[in-house]
């Protein structure tokens, strides 16, 4: 420890040591201004505004005014995609106007680490930067699926189709081979670190094992957290990707960094926006359910009996079964409302902005909704010429109900039920026990109506920001900022249900609490000596968080359906605790050479508690560099633009909390009676642990032509992680089944592009694509020798996730079929074929080849028309739910059921040899498809190509002529019309296979099905400004 | 303008000054406030035995399948590995008996030998559980953490000596007059009362002792400390449980039959031999022992390997005595002593032993299952069951060991012999027709220990050397 705060104390005093020689005082002032094309007059939104040979800059808003900070004496550097750069002197006007011309020049600003605005140019990484407008249009209410498609390197996997329904996403795939390591990038929301944590937690009662423990699969309607964000109030998004970008994170951004700059007040007359909209989605792709056979077993309907599967005799018109189509009639149209009014307001000294949201959603299974509401304010405040203080208050309030997912679930016991019930209503008083199986499969409907688990979260994201300019070159930077969220659930199983009807029903309640807090200072110096410019930072970075849980369940309620733990005869509780600190100090130096040539250092020294205090304490450094030919040297006049850019970077990961040594903890089934008993934790953590440690090297171009209406944005990267540290299972036989040590070798190589490319541009007319292609392998190099060579991430109806030494990640391995050594399927005396169970081959990969997007905007005037095509090409899935309800006769993939038929193949003669088959059998549903021998768990059965192309959405959006509006109250008024998921193509049978099994912020890919399905939606959108 | 600077300086270095002290022991945050470094001597033997009769649990599930007092719904019984029964004995029962033994055991003023006593006989049960199951496995090297996490295996030889010593210690450390700390109600199973654990250890030894029957067993040391050990039912060792903890037979068998969850019922055979088709007489015990499905008014087992076999209307339910809610899962009886004691005095030579000990024993099993005196006497006086032989003696220590494991250690000591367990027939199923006599390492332990699993993994259908 000792140690430890003397490395704490030096590096304070080389900070302090630094700042003092640089003492000096200018003065610095606001200005602000408005930015218009010269072609029609228009405000152009998006430009960028730096101070010349400061690197710091702004972009216009969408009424093409900013507001910048500027030293005495500057020139302000104004450009836009597809026109002129233009320099402008400052000199003493407080307000700028400015117009320019069609031209080439282009000097884009996008949001760094630390939120810091930096020239593209100067970047030796790639980076992505979305605007609110790709935002608004996606049609989502989760953050982190309003980025699909937006950027290269990010795959995005949704958990349910319900409203509120989580998501997960990779950058640059995964980065640790830990099944329990969280992939998930950091968010950052104006400089304060947010959670997106996907919480759970125990739902399920001990008493009866239902395979429904609290794992992601059975919780994936569970939100992660960053929808609590008001979309409404972001104003761009940067994706940083590689190591490189994220160097001045460290240790806490290991999975990259998702940086979220939000609208601020500006100076101007207040300005006040409402938006309303409404929408209507379906299920987007469902399962055929078979309309040809009845219930029960080959001749006999077995109503109301134990046999509920639909093997039953051929459906005869005359019949009084009427047929349901079971999936379709269960669902039905989910819709959703939305309001939000926002204020802006503010003058050179005293700017805010206020806003309120409001929307609320019903999903696609009855009962099911989610509900959101958002209040915020923002204010800067400039005190003095050189400091300046920003505060936010962000609250939100969201929550609805989300009942569980996969099995013993809605979309399960529809996976079980004969098409001749009803799934819209049910026989009242229902009882489980009398239902149309006699109690085994829950009515769908009931369970949808009585069995929910409702949320509440209350979250509060309150930050403050301070500026001081000590002069010119020299300012402080401090920002410190809470994130809290209070989610509050109650779970409800009715005794009339398969899950509650053991111990007379059951109630949990589950409080989540979450608290962190960021504390970030640096300084910054930048100077100009004639052809060198330099930029030093240095900076001191704190954060702490901590979570708590407690989950109380009742069960045997005494009064039937009041479900409140007063009403229950036996309480049972677990609870958890969970602190984490992290401590860095980091720099950065930033050289350029005649604003062509640029090259960055960095290096950052983490403290994280989570590590053996010995092993607590490390340094990562990073260099990029940025090479701009076409600034110098002249290019061939068709290239505007091109730049090369390298860079290498080594960044760390640390272990997730009180993983080192051993722990007592309080043993499962106690107390018993009234005795408690404790046990040893069967995780043994390392006590010399050290951090996981991945050197990326990275290196890119861009290229724009043709007066830059094409352009070209290369990345390709290799990431090297080394010591991973790793839950390692050992033989149980050593009192323990995981040793966590440092035990692993990976390999993550990707190729990113994105291709942009305008082929008409008028006055009138313009079309504009951008076009986002991405791959990425990983690979597994090394797994510690006493660790095996493999290791098991998932194994589910034949299919197995691991990973393998010399494999890559994701690999998918299924028991085959028997067959001969040259591949022909071996048919037994039955005329049937024999899964091998006890062997494991390569059957694929869960990661796409590759994905790509293609965005087109289309503006016509006041219209303007935007669609995204999404394509993963490749990835291989098993749809959960097929197993059962192809099992279960459910499916129209059934109704071949009595066929005779030869297996293709051959069978053992008398005399041991092979012959081609000739044994005629026939598809029996109790012997071939409900075998698990032959057909029902087969994986070359039920693993599928999962590759798809879909039209993720459309908007188009109508505003309305200055001269309408005019006549108005209103200064701008815009009606869009937003689709989502409008049109897919999948080689995969059954669901949409997008959706992942396993839930948010798991590791395991692969699996699909027994989701609430994805959907199609419609929305309406009215937005005017007063 | 100086003044300023000096101003600013002052300010930010008290800014950055003040931040230090904070930062003093701010990591060190990485201890869990939910669980604790140590534990007490009395948190730990909860665990251990509860642990313990969940291993009789997980183990009686498949021994009563191959012993055929049950028979699974979905198909006659494969190659089983018992996993579940491996992990629970390493990693709950054994890890924390071991650090309650160290404990116990380590000298000063915490020295406690009556809990190092306890802990002893609960170790040569599980070592007993693990080399019956299993054969070979771990011990001398287990139990090191990360140390060792390949551990070498002892053989079946060496535990069964290995059991012997731990309960000679267990009987020595029960003895002494002073311990810092004595079980008291966390003991489950016996409330702190040490002459029934030493009661118990004195059964064990008897038990395992047995066990080496073919390996020239020495009967009179069986007598002897069967004379030493379980006195009456209220000796039996048991874990009892209860409407918050209900009994795993209730949780994972009645209760999820009632929700179609159908996993295993009572075989034919051994409804068979209860209902008296083996031997013409009706045992009171069946209705007790296994109920009727709804409609059903004869008592039929389960012959999963017989496609012709008549559907079964038998099942355990919340009502049959094993399977009720808060019923005890046995681990050790007087009446499986007192057969203890009938077989080892039969093949003594001591007929009149042999006999008393073996209608104690069938009246031990039937008070506990609360039958009445005049059924009893009935039972017990009809000539097929009077007649005392080893055949006799077998027999009713198999309805005694109704889910137990040491029905199936019984079997494989009489070679499954049809002459002993009268009319039992193993079906040619599957392409194996001869019975289980051990599981199979667990795939944990495969893929985790291979090389020392490869020197000891033998066929599932191949004699253990106790039984040999």
């Amino acid at each position: 420890m000792k140690g430890l705060n003397r490395k704490v104390k030096g590096a304070w005093c080389f900070l302090v040591f630094l700042l003092v020689p640089l003492w000096a005082w200018t003065q610095m002032r606001p200005v602000s201004g408005v930015v218009r094309s010269a072609e029609d007059g228009q405000p152009l939104v998006g430009v960028n505004v730096v101070v010349k040979g400061a690197q710091t800059g702004t972009v216009t808003d969408l009424d093409g005014r900013f507001t910048i900070e500027v030293p005495q004496g500057a020139v302000l550097v104004f450009s836009y995609v597809g026109f002129a750069e233009q320099e402008v002197e400052v000199g003493d006007q407080d307000f700028v106007e400015v117009t320019l011309q069609p031209g080439e020049q282009l000097s884009e600003v996008v949001v760094t680490a630390l939120g810091i605005s930096r020239e593209r140019k100067a970047l030796g990484y790639g980076v992505t930067q979305i605007d609110e407008e790709a935002v608004k249009n996606s049609g989502e209410t989760n953050l982190v699926t309003a980025l699909q498609g937006r950027t290269p390197g990010v795959f995005l996997s949704r958990t349910s189709g319900t409203v509120g329904g989580g998501a997960s996403i990779l950058i640059r795939g995964i980065n640790s081979l830990d099944p329990g390591r969280s992939n998930a990038p950091l968010f950052v929301i104006d400089g304060i670190e947010v959670s997106d944590d996907t919480d759970v937690l125990p739902i399920t009662s001990d008493k009866v094992s239902l395979g429904l423990a609290a794992s992601s699969s059975t919780q994936a309607t569970a939100s992660n957290r960053i929808i609590d964000l008001d979309m409404g109030e972001v104003e761009s998004i940067t994706v940083l990707r590689g190591a490189t970008a994220t160097a001045l994170y460290g240790i806490r951004a290991a999975n990259g960094v998702i940086v979220i700059t939000t609208k601020k007040g500006k100076a101007g007359k207040p300005r006040v926006e409402i938006d309303y909209n409404t929408g209507w989605e379906n299920p987007l792709k469902l399962p055929k359910v078979q309309q040809q056979f009845i219930d029960g077993h080959r001749n006999d309907s077995k109503k109301r009996s134990w046999i509920f599967y639909n093997w039953g005799p051929e459906w005869r018109p005359e019949s009084e079964d009427v047929l349901h189509d079971t999936y379709r009639e269960f669902f039905r149209t989910g819709t959703s409302q939305a309001v939000s009014a926002r204020l802006t307001a503010g003058n050179d000294v005293f700017s805010y902005r206020l806003s309120g949201s409001l929307s609320t959603a019903e999903g696609i299974v009855p009962n099911t909704w989610y509900d959101k509401r958002n209040f915020s304010l923002a204010a800067s405040y400039r005190m003095s010429p050189r400091f300046r203080v920003e505060g936010s208050l962000m609250y939100a309030n969201t929550g609805g109900n989300r009942p569980h997912e996969g099995r013993k679930s809605v979309m399960n016991v529809i996976a079980y039920t004969p098409n001749i019930v009803d799934l819209t209503q049910y026989e009242t008083p229902y009882k489980y026990s009398e239902n149309f199986s006699l109690g085994i499969i829950d009515h769908a409907l009931y369970l949808a109506e009585h069995n929910t688990y409702v949320d509440d979260v209350n979250r509060l994201l309150g930050s403050i920001k301070a500026e001081y300019k000590l002069n010119e070159a020299l300012s402080l930077h401090y920002t410190i900022g809470m994130d809290g969220y209070d989610d509050v659930r109650q779970r409800n199983v009715s005794p009339e249900t398969d899950e509650g009807n053991n111990m007379r029903g059951f109630v949990v309640r589950n409080f989540v609490r979450k608290r962190s807090l960021t504390s970030n200072l640096f300084a910054r110096y930048q100077m100009q000596r004639g052809r060198v410019g330099l930029s030093l930072l240095l900076g001191q970075y704190l954060y702490h968080s901590r979570k708590q849980w407690t989950s109380i369940r009742g069960e045997n309620l005494s009064v039937t359906n009041f479900f409140n733990l007063n009403n229950t005869a036996e309480l049972f509780q677990s609870n958890a605790d969970v602190w984490y600190r992290n401590m860095a100090v980091y720099g950065e130096a930033s050289f350029d050479y005649d604003r062509y040539l640029y090259l960055t250092l960095t290096a950052r020294n983490d403290f994280s508690s989570s590590l053996p205090v010995a092993n607590r304490s490390y340094l990562f450094p990073s260099v990029n560099l940025s090479w701009v030919l076409s600034d110098m040297t002249e290019l061939p006049s068709l290239i505007d633009y091109a730049k090369l850019r390298a860079s290498w970077a080594v960044v760390g990961k640390d272990a997730s909390p009180y993983r080192i040594g051993r722990y007592y903890g309080l043993a499962s089934n106690f107390p018993f009676n009234d005795v408690l008993g404790y046990a040893l934790s069967t995780s043994i953590g390392d006590e010399n642990l050290r951090p996981e440690f991945s050197k990326t090297l990275e290196v890119g171009g861009e290229l724009r032509l043709w007066k830059n209406r094409l352009g070209f944005d290369l990345s390709w990267f290799r990431t090297t992680l080394s010591d991973m540290i790793l839950s390692v299972p050992i033989s149980n036989a050593t009192g323990a089944s995981v040793y966590l040590t440092n035990a692993g070798t990976m390999e993550n190589q990707g190729l990113e592009l994105s291709v942009d490319f305008t082929p008409v541009k008028t006055s009138n007319f313009s079309w504009s694509n951008i076009i986002n292609w991405s791959t990425n392998k990983g690979r597994v190099l090394e797994i510690a020798e006493d660790i095996g060579d493999e290791i098991v991430l998932m194994s589910l109806r034949g299919v197995t996730n691991k990973y393998i030494v010399g494999g890559k990640i994701g690999d998918l391995y299924g028991n085959p079929w028997n067959r001969t050594d040259d591949g022909q399927l071996i048919i037994e005396s039955d005329g049937y074929p024999r899964v091998n169970w006890d062997t494991l081959v390569y059957m694929g990969n869960a990661f796409p080849d590759w994905i790509a997007s293609w965005i087109n905007d289309f503006k016509y005037k006041g219209f303007s028309l935007s669609f995204m095509w999404e394509w993963k090409k490749g990835g291989k899935a098993i749809d959960i739910s097929r197993t059962y309800s192809i099992g279960n006769g459910i499916l129209e993939e059934t109704n071949d059921r009595y066929m005779k038929v030869v297996f293709k193949g051959v069978r053992l003669d008398d005399n041991g040899n092979y012959v081609p088959n000739d044994i005629e059998t026939e598809l029996h549903p109790t012997f071939f498809y409900r075998n698990w021998r032959v057909y029902r768990y087969a994986p070359e059965v039920y693993l599928q190509d999962a590759s798809w192309i879909r039209l993720r959405n459309v908007s188009l959006t109508w505003r309305i002529p200055k001269a309408v509006v005019d006549k108005l109250p209103i200064s701008d008024l815009r009606i869009s019309l937003i689709g989502a998921n409008l049109f897919l193509n999948t080689p995969f049978k059954g669901f949409d296979p997008e959706l992942n099994y396993f839930g948010a912020n798991s590791n395991i890919y692969g699996y699909t099905g027994l989701r609430t399905p994805s959907t199609r939606s419609y929305t309406v959108r009215v937005n005017m400004v007063f | 303008m100086k003044n300023a600077n000096i101003t600013i300086k002052a300010f930010l270095l008290a800014g950055l000054l003040g931040v230090l002290p904070a930062c003093n022991g701010f990591l060190d945050v990485n201890d869990d406030p939910t669980r604790l470094n140590d534990v007490t001597l009395d948190l730990l033997l909860p665990t251990t035995l509860e642990a313990l009769s969940k291993t009789h649990y997980y183990l009686a599930y498949t021994a009563s399948q191959v012993t055929h007092q049950m028979d699974a719904f979905g198909g006659y019984y494969g190659e089983f590995s018992n996993a579940s029964a491996w992990s629970t004995i390493y990693l709950k029962g054994m890890n924390n008996l071991r650090a309650m033994i160290d404990k116990a055991s380590a000298a000063g003023d915490d020295y406690s030998p009556h809990y190092a006593g306890v802990g002893k006989v609960i170790e040569a049960m599980y070592v007993g559980l693990l080399t019956t199951t299993w054969e070979d496995v771990p011990y001398s090297e287990a139990l090191m953490g990360s140390a060792n996490v390949q551990p070498a295996y002892d053989t079946q030889e060496a535990l069964y000596g290995q059991i012997q010593n731990l309960l000679d210690e267990a009987l020595q450390l029960l003895d002494e007059p002073e311990s810092a700390y004595s079980p008291a109600s966390d003991d489950l199973a016996y409330g702190g009362d040490l002459d029934k654990w030493k009661k118990l250890a004195h059964s064990l030894k008897a038990r395992y002792l047995l066990h080496l029957s073919n390996k020239g067993a020495d009967w009179n040391a069986i007598l002897n400390h069967v004379a030493q050990g379980l006195s009456s039912n209220a000796d039996n060792f048991q874990l009892v449980y209860s409407a918050s903890n209900p009994n795993p037979w209730f949780t994972n068998v009645a209760k999820a039959n009632e929700t179609g969850n159908f996993s295993i019922t009572h075989a034919a055979y051994f409804i068979d031999l209860l209902k008296g088709e083996i031997y013409p007489v009706a045992d009171p015990r069946l209705p007790m022992i296994a109920a009727l499905t709804s409609g059903a008014t004869e008592y039929i087992g389960e012959a999963s390997w017989d496609p012709n076999a008549p559907e079964s209307t038998v099942i355990l339910t919340k009502d049959t005595w094993y399977s009720t809610q808060t019923a005890p899962v046995l681990m050790m009886t007087f009446a499986e002593l007192k057969f203890i004691e009938a077989e080892a005095a039969y093949h003594a030579g001591d007929m009149a032993r042999a006999e008393s000990a073996y209608f104690e024993g069938i009246a031990a099993h039937m008070d506990q299952l609360g039958v009445d005196a005049n059924s009893q006497a009935n039972y017990m006086s009809h000539p097929a069951i009077a007649t005392v032989d080893l055949e006799r003696i077998m027999m009713q220590k198999y309805i005694a060991l109704f889910l137990h494991q040491e029905a199936w250690t019984d079997m494989r000591r009489y070679q499954f012999d049809p002459n002993v367990f009268r009319g039992f027939v193993e079906p040619d199923y599957n392409g194996r027709n001869l019975p289980g006599q051990r599981a199979r390492y667990p795939v944990t332990e495969e893929t985790r220990n291979p090389q020392n699993v490869a020197l000891h993994r033998k066929d599932f259908t191949t004699p253990m050397w106790f039984s040999e």
